[in-house]
């Protein structure tokens, strides 16, 4: 049987581990100083910033999750993703800590098991056990979605 | 792969059938005119060599049928009639549907393919002189009027490069004898000896003698895809066949032997001279012609333009960063060294930002075919006159242009210009005139388009207006508010729709798509006598004059060109105001309060205000904010596709310390807090 082996990257949100596809992940930046706000949009946009002369918009992953916004946590990180079937589409969000890149088989992938909606997030790709953690993997064109909403 | 050359083909052959249209254009003022025959005749040739080549057959088939009728016009057994040129302008366009659809499958296609080239067929038996298949033989027919054979001597003298291209210039040689009897002279003595030799080179070159009873242009036929990396001559030496001659046998061997060309002049005694020295001289104004053309531009894909301009804009923001980190230092080097940066880097922004502009000259073809073909189908007859083509705007402008002057010319002649009875019955000339003109004014460029037609009544609109519930029956407007009702959308004045305008965009998309462009649209008109449009459009998206004002923490631009005064206020006179009004100096003034708007934190008080008049669509708003920062020109990026809803903001820009100002669209801001009242 073929198997796909797929790339992914993970990262934190409060104590839980979700995961992005590495090969659609364009930048990983430091919390910048400012971030640009952008008056009247969803209050999980975080607002704008400059990346090399674009301007990217930075969505937070921890309200779009629902979950509280720790102050001040050194570690945070924008992902910079660039999906590939969607046209300047470019957008940061922004994570607690990014842990790590995980190489594995599409079959390791489970379904998620939710109670309900997880936050604004409707469906994920699959659940995938690494190091006894569960890693939740993100949908990047579902994300994308919610967000242009 | 194979997809990639023939999209390359098509992109090619699009530019052809453009220069096939301009000559033709061109022919139809011109009838006699032998130079665009021969563009004509010459486009044609590659779109049916290319269309075989690249899997175009019907393409390639159709253009042949064409070419056959010029080649007759060429060979002056047909002569340029209106008729000619009407059948051909409808073969350009079966041609451009054959471009775009590649090889007919459908039935009626094939069917109204069969058709046209029938039609073709059957103007040439009528029209031709000579009534013989053309059709099946053009390249190869006799000429009847040239049946007695002559003698030409052609010098072919390839540039070194010759071969790289792939061309075998023994094949040439072996079109010529194809054509009659040939004695070609080889001529070595450019050959370097061994060691010097660079095999991929060209050294030879050949002086052929060939008597036939082809035309000349049957010769030059054979080195139409290299006339450009060879020197070529093509003289008649002779009226008739002198390669019996022995006296010509001994010069010719002499030649080679020599190593010394032949010339015309070596014939002079044979040949009667008359007609010779005529045709190497257009043959040289002809080449340099088509050199100029080569050289003066060049294809770049629009991509990489793209992608140089946000590079310079990237350069253009990071020079700002290092002219604030030298002023900081105060290093004498340093300072200068920026400055110079500074100098280099606004010459490069200028240069980047010229090459995207194209000339407005692009499109322009399509209108002229637009009013052509529809004036010809409505028995109108119309005069179009264009002023300032060559008028340089932003491509992403024209790209947003082409849709909406489209439909207002469409406007023009459908409702505008009168059938010629009407004309003459209302005291006009018969012939109408549509206006195109272009110009710049200021930082803007103006586009009016003003025909002499029967104008607007504004009682037919008012009447309309109220019969869609659009104003009240008894709303006191202006002619001109009446008018700019034809803006607003769901309205159209013609009950019918006629296929020619009216085909569901009315002049609200027209106004909306040039919003997007940050153009304006203005009309003026007058019953019997005609109607005025006019388009403002900025130079260019990406740059702006901008001043920029804090507002709270933040920091916004705000267009120059929409700003009228600034008045500094002290807080107390807001208190006094009430309903959003202040009064200065007597003049009460609406104000929007941007603190307000973006939501900004109102805790800090204001020792001082500023506020911006800003107009927009005659109407004058004053603009509170917090401090007048300074004056900037500004690239304005765009928000991108998450943030679109954002329609108060019409992108951001990126400041010399790397952070970031939203730019305010002040004509949607004003509109918003119109509507909101």
């Amino acid at each position: 049987m073929e198997t796909q082996n797929i790339t992914l990257l993970s990262f934190k949100i409060q104590d839980d581990l979700f995961a992005v596809d590495a090969l659609q992940v364009d930048h990983i930046l430091e919390l910048p100083p400012n971030i640009t706000a952008v008056p009247n949009t969803p209050h999980y946009m975080k607002g704008i910033i400059n990346l090399h002369g674009n301007i990217i918009p930075v969505a937070d992953m921890r309200l779009i999750m629902d979950k509280e916004v720790q102050d001040k946590r050194s570690d945070a990180s924008i992902i910079v993703l660039n999906p590939s079937n969607i046209q300047d589409a470019r957008i940061g969000i922004l994570v607690d800590v990014v842990e790590e890149v995980i190489e594995t088989k599409k079959e390791a992938l489970k379904e998620t098991i939710t109670e309900g909606k997880k936050g604004l997030i409707e469906h994920f790709e699959g659940t995938l056990v690494f190091n006894e953690d569960f890693v939740h993997v993100i949908n990047i064109a579902h994300l994308c979605e919610i967000i242009e909403k | 792969m194979i997809d990639k050359f023939r999209a390359k083909f098509v992109e090619e052959s699009t530019d052809n059938v453009h220069d096939l249209e301009e000559a033709l254009f061109l022919l139809e003022k011109d009838m006699d005119n032998k130079e665009l025959i021969e563009r004509i005749f010459r486009a044609m040739h590659s779109l049916k060599g290319g269309g075989a080549m690249f899997g175009f057959n019907h393409l390639s088939e159709f253009t042949h049928h064409l070419e056959t009728i010029f080649d007759w016009v060429r060979t002056n057994k047909l002569k340029v009639t209106t008729d000619l040129i009407t059948l051909t302008f409808s073969a350009i366009d079966q041609i451009k549907f054959l471009l775009k659809t590649g090889d007919l499958s459908a039935a009626d296609d094939l069917k109204a393919q069969q058709a046209f080239i029938q039609r073709l067929q059957a103007f040439l038996s009528e029209g031709g002189s000579t009534g013989t298949s053309a059709a099946s033989a053009a390249q190869t027919e006799a000429d009847p009027e040239e049946s007695d054979e002559k003698t030409y001597l052609i010098s072919f003298i390839p540039q070194k490069e010759l071969l790289q291209n792939g061309t075998n210039p023994l094949y040439l040689l072996d079109d010529i004898h194809a054509l009659g009897q040939a004695l070609t002279l080889a001529f070595t003595h450019k050959v370097p000896s061994l060691d010097l030799i660079d095999a991929e080179a060209n050294y030879c070159l050949w002086q052929i003698l060939v008597s036939t009873s082809e035309s000349i242009n049957e010769i030059k036929d054979v080195f139409i895809f290299v006339e450009d990396e060879c020197e070529l001559h093509i003289d008649q030496v002779a009226g008739h066949n002198i390669l019996q001659d022995k006296d010509v046998l001994e010069k010719a061997e002499k030649a080679v032997k020599n190593s010394t060309l032949l010339t015309v002049e070596d014939f002079k005694q044979e040949s009667q001279a008359a007609a010779a020295s005529v045709a190497p001289q257009t043959e040289e104004r002809k080449k340099a012609a088509i050199k100029e053309h080569k050289i003066s531009s060049i294809r770049v894909s629009s991509h990489k333009i793209d992608e140089l301009v946000t590079l310079v804009s990237e350069l253009v923001t990071l020079q700002a960063q290092l002219s604030l980190y030298a002023e900081n230092t105060q290093d004498a080097t340093m300072l200068s060294m920026s400055e110079n940066v500074q100098k280099l880097s606004r010459q490069l922004r200028e240069n980047a930002f010229d090459i995207s502009l194209i000339p407005l000259q692009s499109e322009l073809m399509r209108f002229q075919r637009l009013v052509r073909d529809l004036s010809k189908d409505q028995g109108k007859d119309i005069d179009f006159i264009i002023e300032g083509g060559d008028l340089e705007l932003d491509k992403n402008i024209i790209e947003n242009l082409t849709d909406p002057l489209l439909h207002i010319l469409r406007n023009s002649i459908d409702h505008g210009i009168e059938v010629p009875e009407d004309r003459i019955k209302a005291g006009k000339a018969p012939k109408g005139n549509i206006l195109f003109k272009a110009f710049y004014s200021g930082a803007n460029v103006i586009i009016e388009i003003s025909d002499d037609g029967k104008g607007i009544d504004a009682e037919v609109i008012r009447q309309k207006a109220i019969a869609k519930g659009l104003i009240e029956s008894d709303a006191a407007l202006t002619d001109k508010e009446v008018l700019d009702l034809i803006f607003v959308s769901g309205f159209s004045t013609r009950e019918v729709v006629s296929g020619v305008s009216g085909r569901g965009v009315g002049m609200d998309v027209v106004k909306r798509k040039l919003a997007n462009i940050r153009g304006e649209v203005s009309i003026e008109s007058e019953k019997g006598k005609g109607t005025l449009i006019s388009i403002t459009l900025p130079m260019t998206l990406s740059i702006i004059d901008g001043l920029l004002v804090g507002v709270g923490e933040s920091q916004y631009v705000i267009p120059i060109s929409a700003i009228d005064k600034l008045y500094a206020l002290q807080p107390e006179q807001l208190k006094q105001s009430f309903n959003q009004v202040v009064v200065i100096d007597n003049e009460q003034h609406p104000y929007i309060d941007l603190r307000k708007v973006f939501k900004a934190s109102e805790e800090a008080e204001r020792e001082q205000l500023q506020m911006i008049m800003v107009k927009a669509e005659d109407r004058l708003s004053g603009l509170l904010v917090d401090a007048v920062i300074g004056e900037y020109q500004t690239v304005v990026k765009p928000l991108g596709r998450y943030l679109k809803k954002q329609e108060i903001l019409s992108g951001a820009s990126i400041m010399g310390d790397g952070t970031i100002a939203l730019v305010i669209d002040t004509t949607r801001l004003l509109q918003k807090q119109k509507n909101r009242k």
